[in-house]
Parts: C-alpha cells; structure tokens; sequence
C-alpha cells in the first residue's frame, strides 16, 4: 500500500471513529427515551445501600427484594442470558412468575444474567441494580430509605419501565414521592 | 552481535585518515561511511520524549477532572442541558483530534488526541447511563470503550493510549469472568496485535519498539492468567509451559537481530518464568488433584490450538538455529502433557531432571562463549533444584542446612574460578588477535 493509499485509509477510518463515537452515547439516550415514554410500569420493591462509582459517582445499591425466580432448578451455565417473565401481584408491586431461555411469546419480561441455583430459587443478575445521586444527598439519602425501609407501615419502591425486554429504572419512590424530592424537604427542615 | 555505537564512533572518526593514507579510496570511505551510518542506533531523545509524557499526562488529567465533574451528578440541572453537556468534551475532543489530523501536527498532539477522544468517548458514555440509571456492570462499560476506541491506536499511533487501551482490556478480562465469554478478550488482543507486529519489525531498535515489547509481554501474562484459568487446570498447565518458552524463544530472536540482552524483556521474562514454571513442577503438589478431562470449552481449544502452534514453531526455529541449549525449554510442554497420563511422582523427577539439565547446557554454553552472566544463570538453575530437594521434610534438618552452605560456597567458588579463567581466556585470544 503506498502513502496516499495509507493516508486515504487513515482518514475514513477516523471519519467512522468520529462517527461511531457520537452515536453510541446517541443510541443509548434514544433507546432510554424509547423505554421511557413507551415502557410498562413496574414496581419494585427495595433494599438500597450507598457505595461509589468512580466514573458515574455516588449511587444507591438497589437490592430487589425479589432478585430470583422461584421453583425448580432451570440448570442454566452462569452468566446465561435468559428472560425473567414479569406480573404484578394483588398489590400492584412486580413479580418475576418465570425463567425462560428465549423471551416469552406474549407479555413482558426483562432480559437478565443467570447466577446460581440455592434453597429453591434461580437467582439472578437484574439489569437495575444503581441508582444515581447527587453526591451531597447520598448519606442522607441512604439513612432516609433505610428508616422508611424499618418501617413497614411505609413503602420503598422502584419505579422501572420495561419494554421489548430493557427495563429502564424512572425513579426510587418514598411512600409514592421520589426520593430527591424527600430528602431535600429533609435537609431543609433540618437546617432551620 | 550488533556493534557497539562507541567501536562505530570510533571507525568513522578513522576514515578521514585512512582515506587521506590511500589505504581505502574515496569510493570505499563513502561506502563505509553509509554503512556504519546506519548501524548506530537512534538516539533518545529526552526532551521529545518528555513533552509527549507530558502532553499525553495533561490529557489524562483533563479527562480525569472531566469524569469527577460528571460524577459530582448535576441533577439540579436540566435534563436536556445534561445530555448536552455530555457531549460537550467528545465534540471538543474530536475537534481536537481533526486539527491535529488536518494540520499533520507533532506526536505530542496525536497522544494528546487518542487520549482525549478515548477519554471523552467514556465519559459520554457514563454520563448518559448516569442520566437514564441505566443498569450495567463495569465489564459492559469497558466492553463499549474498548470496542469503539481501539482504531484511535492505528489513526493516532499512540503509545500512551495503547497502554491505556492493555489496562483497560485487564479490567475486562477480569471483571467479565463468569459473565462474559473469554473469547471477547481475545478478540481485543487482536485487535492490537497487527499494530505491534508492525511497529516491532520496522522500528527494532528504537524506545519505542522496547516500551511496546515491555508492556506487552507484562499484559500478556496478566491476562493469559486469566484465559488459563478459564480452563482444565490440566491444559492450563501445558499452556503455561508453551507460552513462557515461546517468550524466551521471541527474545532470542531479538538477540540474533542484535538487540543487546539487557535491553531485551523478552529474553529475561521468558528465561524467568521458565526457571519459575521448572521449580514449580519440581514439587509434586503442583501435579496433585489434576487429571485430564477435555472439557471441549472455547478457553481449552484456544489455549491448545495456540500451544501447537507455538511448539511448532519453537521446533522450527531450534532446527533452523542448531541451539542446544534452546531443547530443555522446548520439551517443557511435552513433559507438562505427559502429566495427563503419567503419576504426579514421575512428573515431579521429570521436571528435576529438566531443570538440571538445562542449567548443565547453560554452564557449558558459558564456558565455550566465556560468558559469566550464562554461567550464573546455569548455576542458579542447578543450585534452585538443589534446595527444593531439601525442602523433602523426610531430609533431617542439620543435612539440610549443609546442603544450603555448600550450594552457597559452591556457587562462589565456581564464579570465582570461572570469571579468572574467562578473563585469561579473554586476554589470550585479545594477545593472539
């Protein structure tokens, strides 16, 4: 290959680069608003903590209490992408009613990783496990949900959007009010 | 051996004056001018090199301060303004990246530009998935960067993004185990390979070429360890006794190309882990609770088919250099294989003997080549060997502590001997010449 081939190759390698990059973050934000104004709603029920992300920074642990698939053992490998078959009980909280290896035919579901099998549940990886804070609201925001979560009069919930199998997670909701919102009332009152 | 830059310093200060005494004539002297010209080696430049440091630094640091301002999470701003923002440094970056392309700019500018566009690409990404919460493991998030960065290293021929490109695959490679195939990090092996290769064999002398080989073989290592242990401990093992040789047999290309031995890690990489890999297989344990069981997995086809390959071509360099000494680390992989079928005992010995007898080729190499750092090497195998038998808990304590105090005066007295006699050696052939 001479010189101007090289350069030439060169230059329409950094154009699809330059255009590559743009679109992955372009791609992410239509596919979240995809999700967000089509999506399901779901609720979760939840037990957050508070840790670290270097490159996104402060975030609530979402543990969902329901984290497995009830039954027998589905004998999946480790790390098999599988679908989590979504319902809603009487209260209106979701559910995960099965494990399947391909996605259901009709309703929705959440594509999510296999783990193990123990004490008869297929455990599993949910694609939701971060909630993102402002860095100066994430120590009060963690001592806030873990009283409401003491409390059982209360309810900590996750508010998540599902579609085509992507779950998309709008909001950690305190008794049906988000939780920025809640800690910021918070904050305020203490500090008068 | 290639001839040392002061010995060349010193024949091209000559020919004017050989020239002037008719010994060569004028044609000659141009001729031996050119090439003796191009046998020096290129000259580190320190200031050069420090600028593109430091450019490249700069960039880091920006992109550092970049990823905590994203981090801090805006949230009292907008969402659209958010989302714009995150594409303020990737638009800048790129920007960047586009001058420098267009105006052809210094090596400065084009590590500064991988760094930035790379740098600015992730914070982009994680700003996004900041703003939407969306899910997804650190190993997702490198998989991205590093699959849609890579072609920044052949744009920009950035060192300082390679070795941030090798980090980076690291943090995959190990926090992807158990979620994604190994296969996705060999693919990103593959994708730098080429780019190595290429500048390896053109520019075989420079600091360039020797700061790609260190951290490459250092990459190569951490993350093999990571392939080997996604499969059969059995196959692992055999592939650990192909690719340390193989490294050894690299480096002693190297050498034959004249790459001075103490510039060359490849040579001192390989030659270690092999020493290490010998001694390990010295101790039964090592063989213990091991047996064969093709598990037919992408890891335990790779690792063999990579292992066959390497052999074969280790075999084939041997022949082609008539090197004695190069045939104990060459049969390293037969005898790991026979673990499969023979006792962990027999094994055990195998390696001993191996061991022994590579430090016995070494000793005589060193005495026909009067080479004291080979003598050494050959001694440390033998006498290594030696202490592990006395690590035998059956060999009382007093008899092992005379084994350690013999191994020790041995080894002096040996180097002592030795070094006198080389040195007369030396000056003998130095007389007669």
């Amino acid at each position: 290959m001479n010189r101007i081939s090289r350069i030439a190759v060169n230059w329409v390698l950094f154009i699809i680069v330059s255009l590559a990059v743009l679109a992955v973050p372009l791609y992410m934000i239509a596919r979240a608003e995809g999700i967000l104004t089509k999506g399901n709603v779901y609720l979760f029920k939840v037990v957050p903590r508070d840790p670290y992300d270097p490159f996104r920074g402060r975030y609530l642990n979402i543990s969902v209490e329901q984290n497995y698939v009830a039954g027998k053992d589905k004998d999946f490998r480790q790390g098999k992408l599988c679908y989590a078959v979504l319902n809603k009980d009487k209260y209106g909280y979701a559910f995960l009613s099965d494990l399947l290896d391909a996605p259901p035919a009709n309703g929705d579901y959440i594509r999510v990783r296999y783990r193990w099998y123990d004490d008869k549940r297929n455990l599993i990886n949910l694609p939701f496990g971060k909630y993102f804070v402002n860095e100066k609201i994430a120590p009060v925001a963690e001592k806030v949900v873990a009283d409401f979560i003491k409390d059982p009069k209360k309810a900590c919930v996750l508010k998540v959007r599902v579609k085509g199998g992507e779950a998309l997670v709008e909001g950690l909701l305190l008794d049906g009010k988000p939780v920025e919102e809640v800690v910021k009332a918070k904050m305020q009152k203490s500090s008068e | 051996m290639a001839p040392k830059k002061s010995y060349i310093n010193w024949l091209l200060d000559e020919l004017p004056g050989l020239k002037e005494n008719n010994i060569i004539d004028e044609d000659n002297c141009s001729k031996l001018q050119d090439y003796y010209s191009k046998q020096i080696p290129p000259a580190v430049n320190y200031q050069r090199l420090m600028i593109i440091i430091f450019g490249a630094l700069s960039a880091i640091l920006v992109m550092g301060g970049v990823l905590l301002l994203i981090a801090h999470n805006w949230e009292d701003i907008p969402l659209r303004v958010r989302l714009s923002l995150a594409f303020v440094p990737l638009v800048a970056s790129l920007t960047f990246g586009w001058y420098t392309k267009l105006d052809d700019r210094s090596t400065v500018w084009q590590e500064a530009s991988a760094v930035l566009i790379s740098g600015s690409f992730a914070a982009a990404v994680a700003m996004v998935s900041q703003i939407y919460y969306l899910g997804g493991e650190l190993y997702q998030f490198m998989f991205t960067c590093l699959l849609f960065t890579f072609p920044l290293l052949y744009i920009f021929k950035s060192q300082v993004y390679l070795t941030i490109y090798l980090i980076g695959l690291t943090i995959y490679t190990y926090s992807s185990i158990r979620n994604d195939s190994v296969a996705y990090s060999w693919m990103f092996f593959a994708f730098i390979l080429p780019y190595s290769i290429y500048y390896i064999v053109k520019e075989f002398r420079s600091a360039k070429m020797q700061f790609l080989c260190n951290i490459i073989v250092a990459f190569v290592l951490i993350n093999f360890a990571v392939f080997f242990h996604e499969c059969k401990d059995s196959i692992a093992k055999v592939g650990w006794a192909t690719l340390l040789p193989a490294i050894l047999f690299l480096g002693k290309q190297f050498e034959r190309k004249g790459l001075l031995s103490r510039k060359n890690s490849l040579l001192v990489v390989g030659f270690l882990g092999i020493a290490i890999f010998m001694a390990l297989g010295s101790f039964d344990d090592f063989w213990r609770n091991d047996y064969f069981n093709w598990k037919n997995s992408l890891s335990d086809i790779g690792i063999t088919a990579i292992s066959i390959l390497l052999f074969l071509w280790m075999l084939i360099q041997t022949i082609r250099w008539r090197a004695g000494s190069l045939l104990m680390p060459l049969i390293l992989p037969l005898a790991a294989a026979s673990s499969w079928y023979f006792d962990d005992e027999i094994i055990r010995y195998v390696f001993s003997a191996i061991m022994i007898a590579y430090g016995i080729m070494l000793l005589v190499k060193s005495c026909n080549l009067h080479k004291m750092a080979l003598l050494n090497l050959g001694m440390l195998l033998i006498a290594v060997q030696i202490l592990i038998q006395f690590f035998d808990p059956e060999v009382p304590i007093l008899f092992r502590a005379a084994g350690f105090i013999i191994t020790g005066v041995a080894f002096m007295i040996v180097n002592i001997i030795l070094s006198r006699r080389f040195k007369k050696a030396e000056t003998a052939k130095g007389g007669t010449a």
